[in-house]
């Protein structure tokens, strides 16, 4: 894993226009970058196209990064796993939900008592506080959040995987993640 | 879309982040995103909270073509659009580093041509013997916007690094310092520290500092107290080679 400190000031000097610095960058994280674009894109030529796309991105954008939007890697692969959707969606359009009913899909009960966000980053408490919560979720509710997080799978596409009914599935997802919510907020 | 109830607020954040809200309704929310900070510390609250999931992609190495591409694209993106000061800076960046291959090309015509030449014998003899005290490096830099020269002169054995200056260079010091650079042969800048605008001044090689086979010297204006980040981000004013003094 790159280290966080050096990949701060290699952002810091890419905002800077630094080519050096940014090439720097490319070496340290790039390898990071393009395991997950190819977990989510699965095509070599798809995961190369996604990865120059980012770090485009990067090189115009660098100036944005600030230490409360997370570690720096934890930032930059936020930026490839929302590239790698979006490509995803681009290239494979057949895959699109539906537009019926997809606002009544997000609908929550509102029984339950809001949680307001904190403010700050949290990444230290690291896997072990997600890990825990994980476990307190159904099988079906994990497994469907795990393969919409690494597969990048639509609602089609999990209920494909999981040979269940498209709403089944819906409600997975949106109970899986409400209780995360819950369990993480605490 | 009833946005402003809490829960669907964060049910519609967490669907966005985990990629589950697709089609309409995922532009629809990325619109709403640019517009809404509130919107945007939920999706942040969950970006957080789900990165550790990203240890569980396993590191690929990428071919070198996507970096050939990326390099291209940056590259002719910056002669077709508006210089913001980044670029600005970048180009100055680039002509240094023209300016220092030029350099080194001289050098290598020169040497070439010293090659070329069969030399008298007694510069074989010169160059056979070991040196005991090796001759400085030494470079004349003189800033075209200014009456400002230095001569620079490093001496790597004794650690040490003398700048003599004539003439004054216009800077504002409470904002401003020059710092010295040496470029190595691997193109490299390394920072030999900030020098005075004027008058003369000695300053110790930094550690563990080594003289480049072919150096070439660099002044850059940076902020005071010299670049914050251990490269050149400012113009560079003057730029020579230095040769070992004869």
């Amino acid at each position: 894993m790159a280290d966080p400190e050096q990949l701060a000031r290699l952002l810091s000097a890419t905002a800077g226009g630094d080519q050096r610095a940014f090439r720097h960058l490319y070496d340290a994280s790039g390898p990071h970058l393009f395991g997950l674009l190819l977990r989510i894109l699965k095509r070599r030529d798809w995961a190369e196209e996604a990865l120059q796309d980012c770090f485009l991105k990067i090189w115009q954008k660098a100036d944005t990064y600030a230490p409360d939007k997370g570690a720096p890697l934890t930032w930059l692969m936020t930026i490839a796993r929302y590239r790698a959707l979006d490509l995803l969606r681009a290239k494979r359009p057949e895959v699109e939900l539906p537009e019926d009913g997809e606002d009544a899909s997000m609908q929550f009960a509102d029984d339950s008592s809001g949680i307001d966000p904190q403010a700050g980053a949290v990444e230290q408490e690291g896997m072990g506080r997600l890990a825990e919560c994980m476990r307190g979720l159904q099988d079906e509710q994990r497994r469907s959040v795990l393969l919409a997080y690494y597969e990048g799978y639509t609602h089609q596409e999990l209920a494909r995987a999981l040979n269940a009914p498209l709403g089944t599935v819906k409600s997975w997802v949106r109970r899986g993640l409400q209780r995360l919510r819950e369990c993480l907020g605490e | 879309m009833r946005i402003e109830r809490p829960r669907l607020k964060q049910a519609l954040s967490a669907a966005y982040v985990l990629g589950t809200l697709e089609g309409r309704a995922r532009r629809r929310f990325e619109q709403l995103l640019a517009a809404r900070a509130d919107l945007r510390e939920q999706v942040r609250w969950w970006e957080q909270r789900l990165a550790p999931l990203q240890d569980g992609f396993v590191p690929q190495a990428p071919h070198e073509r996507v970096w050939t591409a990326i390099d291209r694209q940056i590259n002719a993106s910056k002669t077709t659009s508006l210089p913001t000061t980044a670029e600005r800076r970048l180009r100055l960046w680039r002509t240094w580093a023209l300016l220092a291959t030029a350099a080194c090309a001289v050098l290598a015509v020169g040497l070439v041509r010293e090659l070329d030449r069969p030399p008298p014998p007694v510069q074989i003899v010169r160059v056979e013997v070991p040196v005991v005290q090796p001759l400085p490096y030494v470079a004349l830099l003189r800033p075209g916007e200014s009456e400002a020269q230095w001569l620079v002169t490093l001496s790597p054995e004794r650690r040490l690094i003398r700048i003599t200056g004539a003439g004054r260079f216009p800077l504002d010091r409470a904002r401003e310092s020059l710092e010295l650079w040496v470029l190595g042969d691997d193109g490299q800048p390394r920072s030999l520290g900030v020098m005075p605008a004027d008058g003369d001044a000695e300053m110790p090689m930094p550690r563990g500092l080594t003289m480049p086979a072919r150096p070439t010297l660099a002044v850059s204006r940076e902020p005071a107290g010299g670049s914050p980040t251990g490269l050149p981000t400012g113009p560079v004013i003057t730029v020579s080679p230095a040769q070992r003094a004869s």
